[in-house]
């Protein structure tokens, strides 16, 4: 059984064939069924890990079609519109799909209607199957008002008039029955006879554009599949041409013969659509892949969707090699990010402010325009001036104790990371005083010094606060190394 | 009706006008296989400079100088990659230690941000991986590797790989390892860094290192002094014999001796 705290108590929520069996049903005490059977098996409820298996299987449902919605704690609704004729009709795919789930050692209830509400009540509270077009009122009208998911006590009234099944309710009056069960019950009802439409609600946006492929054969061999995503690629790349766009975020879903299904994301930083640049940013993803991709007894359907798509610029044959170098580093880019990430590949970008730590970012190099890598206010001004900020920055700032004369001279020595430097050249203060708008109140002016010590090594360091009139003993921090 | 060559004539064009606007014409020439780093003697040594397409190995004298031998490494690069990009590959565990590249400073040094793109690897593995990816890349001007320590992944076929890379592409290859053990790398020179006093007058001056070249020289191991003059991109000699500082009121001071502490 599997228990979860309910209100005062523990409650059963689910159990096994046995359990049933046995007459242990969900809402029962765990005293209670402890008391009937000692011998129970109690699981504690983990409705994350549930969650999570629903999506499993939402992801498996996609080889269906990419339109899947997850309802509640248990349903899946798929728009299959248009995607019944490669399982031979409706029917097909309806057995298909019970079978596959069920395979997986699930319990499945599955119905098609003319619109999910219809559906899916007749799959929980109904016989399930195919509803024949056009007859969703017809089915619904043996279930049970339950099917309506209404609250207890609206449930209960329902009961005590004598309305136990939805066909009881829509024999009746509308008007009456808004005015005693409210307008939402009256919409409640048009939704499961189909009256009015209810989109499905998917988990995650439409593809701009979808290639797929499937086979008979369960396909496993690398070749196989190599060869396989070679057609994909080329079939997309037909698609995008038509429509004068590249894919700048990919998809390429594996469908595996026993259900288990594995998406493989890849994000470009321009628009792309040949489909040897796109084969081999999806091998590096799948090479540097953690975990493996794995046949198993072999994938029966592969599909490449392009998430996002942009104009593509026909690429003009150029005399100009630097275009030329242009383009590759940005493939380049694409294959290290779809390889280690896409955070993991970076570009620094500038922001106009005069706060040091925000002045400059890592951020990742397929999404960053070029205007965000402008540094020209802090290019050399002349032959023999130093540079005046760090090659690197340690942020935070580390604590040093400094030996300084005071008020605000610069510092004679310093400790940082247990050794201490002896400072024989220092340029400073630079005073940068912090952003008011942005910064908590008390945050302290900065003094900036750049030293040198003995063995020649440049650091970058600053007092936090004002001698005296911001604070009674100003810190030291070590913010910067020079080369 | 327009030309038939009326495309070509117009790509011809907005390659020229680029040309003249920014000097960029260095990206359509191909740079010649040895980069001078400014030092006669240096360049002497090395048969006119650093090899283009050559794996050059660098390390820091001891603990301490890694910051200066990161310099120097840019520095090469710069010298190296003409007008070309340049990418850098890190390792996640050095910035905890030495901070993240710092735009402002680079830009400062005489690297263009908007010339680097950098990778921060998970481990040293993914750094080899990541650099001889790179090393295969010809529109790069040279590659940076800067794995942390001497993981076991850095060995002499790993090392091997990324100098065929660089042979094959042209794309100079710089690796720069702090600690571990001596590896009979299969470098085209090899280089021990260390900071070296600036010549400022007032404060630090301009970025100034002392430097062994331990092999690739013709002249056998020697060490040089020079300083970077970030503006022109380029090395000379460091100022001899360090100049003390002067105080604010001109007048030469005198460095007392500290104790040695820790």
């Amino acid at each position: 059984m599997v228990v979860a705290r309910q209100g005062g108590g523990v409650v059963l929520v689910a159990g096994d064939e046995h359990a049933h069996a046995l007459g242990l049903m969900p809402g029962m005490t765990l005293a209670t069924a402890r008391a009937l059977h000692p011998a129970l098996h109690v699981h504690e409820a983990d409705p994350d890990a549930d969650r999570a298996l629903l999506h499993k299987l939402a992801d498996a449902a996609e080889r269906y079609t990419p339109l899947v919605g997850v309802a509640g704690e248990d349903t899946l609704l798929l728009d299959i519109t248009g995607a019944a004729h490669l399982y031979g009709g409706e029917e097909g795919l309806l057995a298909d799909a019970r079978q596959r789930i069920a395979a997986r050692g699930f319990h499945v209830r599955a119905a098609i209607a003319g619109n999910p509400v219809t559906a899916r009540a007749v799959a929980l509270f109904g016989t399930g199957g195919n509803i024949a077009p056009g007859c969703d009122a017809e089915a619904v009208q043996s279930l049970p008002v339950a099917a309506l998911g209404l609250d207890a006590a609206r449930r209960a009234s329902l009961e005590r008039l004598g309305l136990k099944r939805i066909g009881d309710c829509t024999a009746r009056a509308r008007a009456p029955l808004a005015e005693r069960f409210g307008k939402d019950f009256i919409d409640r009802l048009d939704a499961i006879t189909g009256r009015i439409e209810t989109p499905i609600s998917p988990r995650r946006g439409l593809p701009a554009c979808i290639a797929e492929r499937r086979f008979a054969e369960p396909i496993g061999h690398e070749e196989d599949i190599r060869r396989s995503l070679l057609t994909l690629a080329a079939d997309l790349k037909r698609i995008l041409e038509k429509r004068g766009e590249g894919a700048r975020a990919l998809e390429l879903t594996f469908f595996r013969a026993d259900g288990a299904t594995r998406i493989i994301h890849v994000e470009t930083g321009r628009p792309l659509r040949d489909p040897q640049t796109l084969l081999r940013l999806f091998r590096e993803k799948l090479d540097g892949l953690a975990d493996p991709l794995d046949p198993g007894f072999g994938f029966d359907a592969i599909r490449l969707s392009a998430r996002r798509v942009e104009t593509f610029a026909e690429a003009m044959t150029s005399l100009d090699a630097s275009e030329d170098f242009e383009a590759e580093i940005a493939t380049l880019i694409d294959r290290l990010a779809a390889r280690f990430g896409a955070r993991r590949v970076q570009r620094l970008a500038s922001t106009d402010t005069h706060s040091p730590e925000r002045a400059s970012r890592l951020v990742p190099a397929q999404s960053v325009g070029a205007l965000a890598l402008d540094f020209s206010a802090f290019a050399p001004v002349e032959t023999e001036a130093p540079p005046t900020r760090p090659i690197r920055l340690i942020e935070p700032a580390e604590r040093i104790e400094v030996l300084a004369e005071v008020p605000d001279g610069p510092p004679i020595r310093f400790r940082w990371r247990r050794v201490l430097h002896a400072v024989i050249r220092a340029d400073g203060p630079e005073r940068i005083a912090p952003e008011w708008w942005r910064t908590p109140e008390g945050t302290a002016t900065r003094d900036y010094y750049r030293v040198e010590d003995e063995n020649g090594r440049r650091f970058w360091l600053y007092r936090d606060g004002l001698y005296d009139r911001e604070t009674g003993t100003p810190r030291w921090f070590l913010h910067g190394l020079f080369a | 009706m327009p030309h038939p060559g009326a495309p070509a004539l117009a790509a011809l064009r907005s390659a020229i006008y680029r040309i003249g606007k920014d000097g960029s014409a260095q990206a359509l020439t191909v740079p010649p296989a040895r980069a001078a780093l400014g030092l006669a003697g240096l360049d002497q040594t090395l048969d006119g400079g650093l090899k283009r397409g050559g794996f050059h190995a660098l390390r820091p004298v001891k603990p301490g100088e890694e910051p200066a031998a990161t310099g120097f490494a840019l520095a090469c690069a710069l010298r190296l990659a003409a007008e070309r990009p340049l990418l850098w590959v890190r390792q996640a565990m050095a910035e905890r230690e030495y901070g993240l590249p710092y735009g402002p400073g680079l830009m400062g040094f005489g690297l263009d941000p908007a010339r680097l793109v950098t990778i921060e690897a998970a481990d040293a593995r993914a750094v080899l991986k990541a650099a001889e990816e790179a090393l295969h890349c010809r529109a790069l001007g040279a590659v940076l590797i800067e794995p942390w320590g001497m993981p076991k992944a850095v060995d002499l076929v790993a090392l091997r790989r990324l100098a065929l890379a660089a042979e094959a592409s042209g794309v100079s290859a710089l690796f720069l390892r702090s600690g571990g053990p001596d590896l009979a790398d299969p470098g085209a020179t090899r280089w021990a860094i260390a900071a070296h006093t600036s010549a400022g007058a007032f404060g630090p001056g301009l970025p100034a290192f002392r430097v062994t070249l331990e092999r690739g020289g013709r002249a056998g191991p020697q060490e040089w002094m020079m300083e970077w003059c970030c503006e022109r991109r380029v090395f000379r000699p460091a100022p001899s014999g360090a100049r003390l500082p002067l105080s604010r009121d001109g007048q030469a001071e005198t460095v007392t001796p500290l104790r040695r502490v820790g």
